[in-house]
């Protein structure tokens, strides 16, 4: 019971409630996907089926969750997934897991949650395009 | 899981006593906690509590279990590993074709 979660409860509630919207939810699975490349909001829209307009709205709603990350790039933004937040909330729901006991989590999906890593990757290039999703 | 279930769950824990309710409970494990005990470790009222328990479970992220004069509430790990399991799914579009350590890094 005794460490403390990295994200505080007011950070974990934007984070929630960001989240709990489909078309939100929908565009951080997508920009979750595509990793550190992330997208433009004209891929986005495309692989949502989304008007700009709306679109633009449900960024700039995660972003203030904390959810995605901006990135300006002359006249374009590239909107990544902030993993930090995202493992920070995974870590905030799990935290202490059943008292923090070993056997916890029957056919654990704890195991296989990233843990978050500092360093970014200034991997990504400009023009790579990201894989699009299936479903 | 499908998005709306996970709308469903998510929204449901987007609400403060319903988040540390949650939280304490995870915390508790499989085993459970009966209500009058939650209502003291939160220090909220019985029919808050209830209020709030109930909205927990039409969610599916609570099972209760009724032992004598007791109803025992336990997380519903399932629901709650599906639903880590949705948001994670598919990071980074599977390591072989992500960027030099951007999945390290998700």
């Amino acid at each position: 019971m005794a460490t403390k979660s990295t994200m505080d409860t007011k950070a974990a509630l934007k984070a929630l409630a960001g989240l709990a919207q489909e078309s939100r939810l929908a565009i951080v699975r997508n920009l979750v996907e595509r990793g550190a490349i992330g997208a433009y909001a004209g891929q986005l829209a495309e692989d949502l089926q989304c008007a700009p307009a709306t679109l633009s709205f449900h960024l700039k709603e995660l972003s203030h969750a904390g959810l995605i990350e901006a990135q300006h790039e002359g006249r374009h933004i590239r909107y990544v997934a902030s993993f930090q937040v995202m493992n920070g909330l995974i870590e905030y729901l799990t935290h202490n897991c059943c008292g923090g006991r070993a056997d916890c989590f029957p056919g654990s999906a704890c195991e296989s949650i990233p843990k978050p890593k500092p360093k970014r990757a200034a991997a990504a290039r400009k023009v790579a395009a990201p894989r699009r999703r299936a479903g | 899981m499908k998005p709306e279930s996970a709308v469903t769950l998510l929204a449901a824990l987007a609400q403060n006593s319903r988040l540390a309710l949650f939280r304490l409970l995870v915390q508790k494990g499989p085993e459970g906690m009966p209500a009058g005990e939650i209502a003291e470790h939160l220090g909220v009222a019985p029919n808050t509590l209830s209020f709030h328990l109930k909205e927990l479970s039409n969610a599916g992220l609570l099972k209760s279990r009724q032992e004598g004069r007791f109803v025992y509430y336990a997380p519903d790990f399932k629901a709650m590993n599906g639903l880590l399991a949705y948001l994670t799914e598919n990071c980074c579009g599977g390591v072989t074709t992500a960027p030099s350590n951007s999945c390290k890094e998700c």
